[in-house]
């Protein structure tokens, strides 16, 4: 895996994700509020937060050292990074 | 035949020398290993019985030494008994010996002997690592059994496969890897979890900072006790 194509694409899916939850704060309908507060929640804690972390898990695979950690942990860590991947696909075209 | 009896029991005495160092590092792993074997609910095992094996291979040696040894001793201060028929067969031992001794390093194995050249690396193996005596941290005892692997790399060298002993010191080694391998896995257990703390308490999220701790507790459960050297050993 190519740890900078990775932050590279992290950080744009993470633009992409706050200017929706930024563009979803602007709707001003009182009707819609309930199902925006809801599209909000659900962007922040199933995208923005996995992304997030698989952020600090690389921050911490890049300062401690992956032959630092157990073998164990880095297959762990390494499946939630192939995981989390697909959350990040595609907003470098938008 | 007096002065090849003299050469014969010089190499013996040397021989014996030689074996009792290999005791020692028997002794000196064995120490290691039991210490391991309380951190980690006795998982070397199988280490500790090729280390057995290797000890009474080298009882058996010194055995086996010692009685050519007296041999030797005994016709070299009454040179006359060699004209007896009873000590004939014994004489036939010692020429195999010799025989051996003319054959150079790897010569045909003969129980309670090693040529010279390979005596003496033995002992200088034993000088050769110095070993530090306070244990505190993995990366000590990391060092610790890198090194006794070191010596018995070095010692696997100097046997031909032949020997009896040749065989139990390539598993010892072999046993050595694994057990260097879970030391390597703790120290990294070490750094993660120091690692993971840091990180735990710089987040901005606590939903970060919970992930992490829960990181952190699965780690420490797989930390082992640092083993720790009994005052019993340090005497020995």
């Amino acid at each position: 895996m190519d740890i900078e194509d990775i932050q590279q694409r992290i950080a744009l899916a993470k633009e992409y994700h706050q200017a929706t939850i930024e563009q979803l704060d602007q709707i001003e309908s009182n009707h819609l509020s309930g199902q925006v507060r809801s599209l909000q929640h659900s962007i922040i804690h199933n995208i923005l937060r996995p992304i997030e972390r698989v952020e600090l898990l690389i921050d911490i695979i890049s300062t401690t050292g992956a032959d630092n950690i157990p073998g164990f942990l880095l297959e762990e860590w390494y499946f939630e990074l192939r995981r989390i991947q697909t959350l990040m696909e595609g907003y470098e075209h938008d | 035949m007096i002065e090849s009896i003299r050469t014969i029991s010089k190499a013996l005495e040397q021989t014996n020398q030689a074996f009792m160092c290999l005791k020692d590092l028997s002794d000196v792993l064995f120490s290691g290993l039991d210490s391991m074997n309380k951190s980690f609910s006795n998982s070397f095992q199988m280490q500790r019985i090729l280390n057995d094996q290797f000890q009474s291979q080298c009882s058996l040696q010194i055995h086996e030494n010692q009685k050519l040894m007296f041999v030797t001793t005994k016709i070299a201060s009454e040179p006359q008994l060699a004209k007896q028929e009873e000590v004939v067969p014994l004489l036939s031992n010692l020429a195999e010996l010799d025989a051996s001794l003319h054959d150079g390093e790897f010569g045909r194995p003969i129980p309670g002997f090693l040529h010279p050249k390979i005596a003496e690396t033995i002992i200088d193996v034993q000088y050769q690592f110095q070993r530090n005596p306070v244990l505190d941290s993995w990366g000590d005892w990391q060092t610790e059994f890198g090194l006794l692997q070191g010596q018995f790399q070095r010692l696997v060298e100097l046997f031909p496969i032949e020997h009896p002993v040749s065989t139990v010191l390539v598993s010892i080694h072999l046993g050595l890897d694994q057990i260097i391998e879970t030391i390597d896995e703790q120290i990294k257990i070490q750094h993660t979890i120091q690692a993971l703390t840091q990180h735990s308490s710089d987040v901005i999220h606590p939903e970060h900072a919970a992930y992490f701790r829960l990181h952190v507790l699965r780690l420490e459960y797989k930390l082992a006790t640092l083993p720790i050297r009994s005052q019993g050993d340090e005497e020995e």
